[in-house]
């Protein structure tokens, strides 16, 4: 039988070759008639059709949902979903939480407690009491 | 009883005890006995007896008789000799027995029909059931009540139970057209007020601006120079006759009309209620002449007093009278023609005037907003005569009022109240702040007229609307011009605008699954939920 070795296949990494969105939809609900939808009305009247043109690879709804507060919802490609309630915002502020939620994937939100993140493995290999400077008595 | 002649002497009673407790007439018994001269007592007491001063009856008819002759004639009255009381007596004919005419009331006599029966006619009741209750406290509380309500009709123009309109129309315009010559009526008013020298709030008028206007307020032409400010293309008649009926205030007389209050007996003019009304109705006149003399305080005096509602009367008495004779049409109201000065710096546009039979007035120029460059400083005022603002379109008003600068607060108030009664629009503080020109409290109005969209989709569908109506411009000339091209959120394709709230069927709706929901449910014989509360369940 003959040996082949492991093709070696490049790693994907999102972002290093292609680049694929991990946003694949936004849901903006609003109301007609509560107060503290007027930010969220005033950002879907001025700001919504550039944010939408200059992201046409998302797909954005927009629907009413009354007596309730104004909420942006994504929608991820791992199937999962982020809401955000954006009552009493400024339309700045419904911009920062738009672009926030573009930005975000669908993976749940982890404390990062170390300096880096790599999938790398260490250059100079893990430490063991076996190797390094002898000791000498 | 027999008569007894009365004895010309005076005779004291004998026995004064028992004769104080009996009759004069009768004797006293222990006198019974013995003739005793006549017990009536001829005291001065007794002496003053109507029929004491003559001697028979016949002397008494007699007299009767000629005293009757005297007043009434020589025809004996027939109920002289008469018994009343007699069934067959005289006095007892009938009026319709005797011939007389009867008196018969219009009420009380039926109106024939088509078919000859009389209808209608008055037949006396047999009964007191089902008759209308007359008199009584209740019955006049009732009539003083409905008296009342009809002078409060008369008087505020509104209805006992309906709120107060505040002057403001309930019929609330929002045509550009029609808000432009309600604006143009309301600066001729106010600048006449003020080239009168008057109070520029017409609202403090006793008629509180609500007047007939005349119909040549709205072709009134205008005419505005840095010199002289704007003028008004109208006659001292008309300027006078619209003076005359915007500060036109109904005389005293006319306020208290006899007929306003009740003209029943004088105990209902005494009852309390009443009274209390003419306290009232005097205070009025004595503020009503007051005002003639000095209109200021009459001003000041009616505000402070807490409750005065014969002040607030629509049309005075008079105008109430003549609505049913129209005013005659007068030719002299015609505007006189406006002698605009010559001009020497040349003509760039001339519009024919809104009404050719006005063909004495002299040429209208108007200046085109951007063909006309700066004046210079030595060349002479221009003056630019501005064109009366008929049916045109909304460009051209504004176009005309944008040259005249409104700086004075009380005239820029004056006019913003008058508008807001005439058009029912109420404009902001910080636009009135910000508006320096006519033209731009016109704009202003306008803009509040304008409906706004309900709901945001809505916004979004008319927002749509007007960015397609707008001329498409390149992206070169738009970045000449500074400007971003503005994309409406509908014409882009990746996004979905509902109108209503997201529900399962518009879900499945968009993968195609619901005609195979709605087979299925078909197939087991169950009932396809309707939208909202419709249908058998609400499915989320």
């Amino acid at each position: 039988m003959p040996l082949s070795a492991i093709k070696t296949v490049a790693k994907a990494q999102n972002g290093v070759g292609a680049f694929i969105l991990q946003c694949k939809r936004l849901d903006f609900h609003y109301s007609n008639w509560a107060g503290s939808s007027r930010g969220m009305n005033a950002f879907i009247r001025s700001q919504l059709p550039v944010f939408a043109k200059n992201n046409p690879q998302i797909e954005i709804r927009v629907s009413p949902r009354g007596n309730k507060h104004p909420v942006i919802i994504g929608h991820y490609i791992n199937g999962k979903t982020k809401p955000i309630c954006v009552r009493n915002m400024t339309p700045e502020g419904v911009r920062e939480k738009t672009e926030l939620l573009r930005d975000a994937s669908g993976e749940k939100l982890k404390r990062v407690n170390k300096p880096v993140t790599s999938l790398n493995e260490s250059v100079r290999g893990i430490w063991s009491p076996f190797h390094g400077a002898k000791i000498q008595i | 009883m027999r008569r007894i002649p009365r004895s010309p002497r005076s005779i004291a009673l004998l026995s004064p005890s028992s004769s104080i407790l009996r009759p004069s007439y009768h004797p006293p018994a222990t006198l019974c006995l013995r003739p005793a001269p006549s017990p009536f007592s001829t005291s001065p007491k007794c002496r003053a007896g109507i029929m004491s001063s003559y001697s028979s009856q016949r002397k008494h008819q007699a007299f009767v008789r000629k005293w009757q002759k005297r007043l009434l004639g020589e025809s004996e009255p027939i109920g002289a000799h008469v018994d009343p009381y007699d069934a067959t007596s005289p006095v007892r004919i009938a009026p319709e027995e005797m011939g007389g005419e009867e008196e018969v009331l219009d009420e009380e006599q039926g109106v024939p029909g088509e078919d000859g029966v009389v209808r209608g006619a008055y037949v006396p009741a047999t009964r007191g059931e089902g008759l209308e209750r007359v008199g009584g406290k209740k019955w006049r509380a009732e009539r003083e009540e409905e008296e009342m309500r009809e002078l409060w009709v008369e008087v505020m123009g509104r209805d006992v139970g309906e709120p107060d309109s505040f002057d403001i129309p309930t019929k609330i315009p929002r045509d550009p057209q029609v808000l432009g010559r309600l604006f143009h009526q309301a600066v001729v008013e106010v600048y006449t007020l003020k080239e009168a020298k008057q109070e520029l709030d017409l609202a403090r008028y006793a008629r509180k601006g609500r007047y007939a206007v005349p119909d040549w307020i709205y072709e009134t032409s205008v005419h505005y120079s840095r010199k002289l400010g704007l003028e008004l293309g109208i006659s001292e008649a008309q300027k006078q006759e619209l003076l005359k009926e915007i500060e036109f205030a109904p005389p005293a007389e006319e306020v208290l009309g006899e007929e306003t209050l009740t003209e029943d007996l004088d105990e209902e003019l005494e009852d309390p209620a009443v009274e209390q009304l003419e306290e009232v109705v005097e205070e009025v006149v004595e503020a009503k002449e007051e005002a003639k003399a000095e209109p200021e305080k009459e001003i000041k005096k009616v505000q402070k007093k807490s409750f005065d509602f014969m002040a607030n009367r629509q049309f005075p008495r008079s105008m109430i009278k003549d609505e049913a004779a129209p005013a005659p049409i007068e030719e002299q109201v015609i505007a006189e023609p406006v002698v605009i000065e010559a001009e020497p710096e040349p003509v760039l546009e001339v519009r024919q005037p809104a009404e050719p039979a006005k063909a004495t007035e002299s040429e209208v120029i108007v200046e085109t907003a951007t063909s006309q460059p700066a004046e210079p400083a030595e060349a002479p005022e221009p003056q630019i005569a501005i064109e009366t603002p008929s049916p045109k379109p909304k460009q051209s008003f504004e176009t005309i009022y944008s040259r005249v600068p409104l700086t004075d607060p009380a005239l820029k108030f004056a006019l913003a109240k008058r508008l807001t009664t005439l058009t029912g629009h109420r404009l902001s503080d910080p636009t009135l702040h910000t508006t320096t020109t006519l033209g731009d409290l016109l704009t202003s109005l306008l803009a509040t007229a304008k409906p706004k969209p309900a709901t945001l989709h809505e916004a979004l569908k008319l927002q749509h609307k007007e960015l397609r109506a707008q001329p498409k411009k390149s992206r070169a000339q738009l970045a000449r011009e500074g400007l971003r091209r503005k994309e409406s959120l509908l014409d882009l394709p990746n996004v979905v605008v509902r109108g209503k709230k997201e529900g399962l069927r518009d879900r499945e709706r968009e993968v195609g699954r619901w005609k195979v929901v709605e087979y299925a449910l078909a197939e087991r014989g169950l009932d396809v939920p309707g939208e909202g509360r419709r249908g058998a369940k609400r499915i989320h």
